[in-house]
């Protein structure tokens, strides 16, 4: 390639540079005849082509403007309904916002910082794929499965060395590829190991029990048993459906912390047992909690 | 707002007829672009853009009153030459009257004082 060459490519690419909110088609189009053009410039009188024709952003905007393209709006011409006024605003807004956020994380502007996190995101979208894929495939999480991590990281190594995927994309699959990278996040964070297991809540009870309103003891020889306390294995007294449901008015408004006894009401729910549940309020058994004797009720029912 | 007083310059004439002036310089001649962008300098229009006659070039293509055909040079790059077709001829003609007339009447209205009346 001579110097003379080099010279009309580095110019035409300033060109293009400024054009690069067209489409592609016109771009050619608009630069087609400006190779020859340059190497006849040239032919004449040596010297760099900015001193001839200007900047090649200036002479960009004056061809877009001869050619009735209109000026550069920043976005896509496809959208002319966005207010170049507004967007230009907006432009202004995000590079301050830019800085001040950058200035309290101690970065000259937040995106620095942003870029610098590019290699976790080569790892992290090789975790998407694979989680993605077994998800698909198997229904399972990858990282429960020794062949997931042998996938997660081969595909993780694979993803650092290609990098950067989004440059090497034509023009207009850069949206769509940024905008399908942003729902798989979506996706495999909905998809996340923390979905299927419910953290148990801070009043010890799991979510597995929600369905259950009350509970039927009953004994080794199928009576039914009345006045059951129950307790967790750190002495908590276990609740069952809503526990105040048939409570008395003595334990609602007594003066003794109320403690819910099971069955909490009498009901004809029973499957096995052919007798109905007593009545009686004879406590059968009366519970002695280990754990945590201080939440031991009174065994004595009478109230 | 502020106030937007143009002092009448040749590049903002320009950007008025340029279309008429590219179809002017095609008349006789077909020519590429380079061809097109010295026959105007030679006329005088000294100001010419480069990359204006490049951008009216395909503007004017676009809008059907140009056809091209392509001449490959021995040294350097193939040329685009452009040509005038009927539709072409026929807005050459039509804004040749349109200019005579409003440069009629530009011209009456700055002539000296005196004269006009």
């Amino acid at each position: 390639m001579s110097a003379v060459d080099v010279e009309i490519d580095q110019y035409l690419s300033g060109v293009r540079a400024a054009l690069a909110d067209l489409p592609t088609e016109v771009q050619d189009d608009l630069v087609d005849d400006l190779p020859a053009h340059f190497a006849e410039l040239l032919d004449e009188h040596r010297g760099p082509l900015v001193e001839r024709l200007g900047p090649p952003e200036v002479y960009a905007a004056e061809l877009r403007t001869a050619a009735g393209l209109g000026a550069r709006t920043g976005t896509r011409r496809r959208w002319p309904a966005v207010n170049e006024d507004l967007a230009d605003k907006a432009a202004a807004l995000a590079r301050t916002a830019d800085l001040k956020i950058g200035a309290v994380i101690g970065y000259p502007k937040a995106t620095d910082f942003v870029r610098l996190l590019r290699p976790a995101w080569w790892v992290f979208r090789a975790y998407i794929v694979t989680l993605l894929f077994f998800e698909v495939t198997l229904h399972e999480n990858p990282i429960y499965n020794p062949v997931g991590w042998v996938v997660l990281i081969a595909l993780a190594l694979l993803s650092v060395r290609i990098g950067p995927i989004t440059p090497r994309l034509v023009r207009w699959a850069r949206g769509p590829a940024v905008l399908a990278a942003a729902v798989a996040v979506l996706v495999a964070l909905a998809a996340s190991p923390g979905r299927t297991y419910y953290q148990p809540s801070s009043d010890g009870y799991s979510d597995r029990w929600s369905q259950v309103t009350d509970v039927y003891p009953y004994d080794k020889n199928g009576n039914p048993l009345s006045d059951i306390y129950l307790y967790d294995q750190n002495g908590t007294p276990m609740e069952f459906g809503d526990a105040w449901r048939c409570a008395t008015e003595d334990q609602r408004y007594g003066s003794q912390p109320y403690i819910p006894r099971y069955p909490l009401c009498k009901g004809p729910v029973m499957a096995s047992p052919s007798a109905s549940p007593s009545t009686s309020p004879s406590p059968s058994s009366s519970p002695s909690p280990s754990a945590s004797p201080s939440l031991a009720p009174s065994p004595s029912p009478s109230k | 707002m502020h106030s937007t007083l143009h002092r009448v310059d040749t590049t903002q004439l320009l950007k008025g007829v340029l279309d008429l002036a590219v179809l002017a310089a095609l008349r006789d001649d077909d020519g590429y672009g380079y061809d097109i962008l010295r026959r105007l300098r030679a006329a005088g229009l000294d100001d010419v853009g480069d990359a204006s006659v490049y951008g009216t070039l395909r503007r004017l293509f676009q809008g059907g009153f140009l056809t091209t055909y392509v001449v490959p040079s021995e040294e350097g790059p193939h040329r685009k030459y452009y040509a005038l077709n009927a539709a072409g001829r026929a807005q050459l003609g039509s804004s040749s009257k349109v200019w005579r007339t409003f440069a009629q009447t530009m011209d009456r209205l700055i002539e000296e004082p005196g004269v006009a009346s």
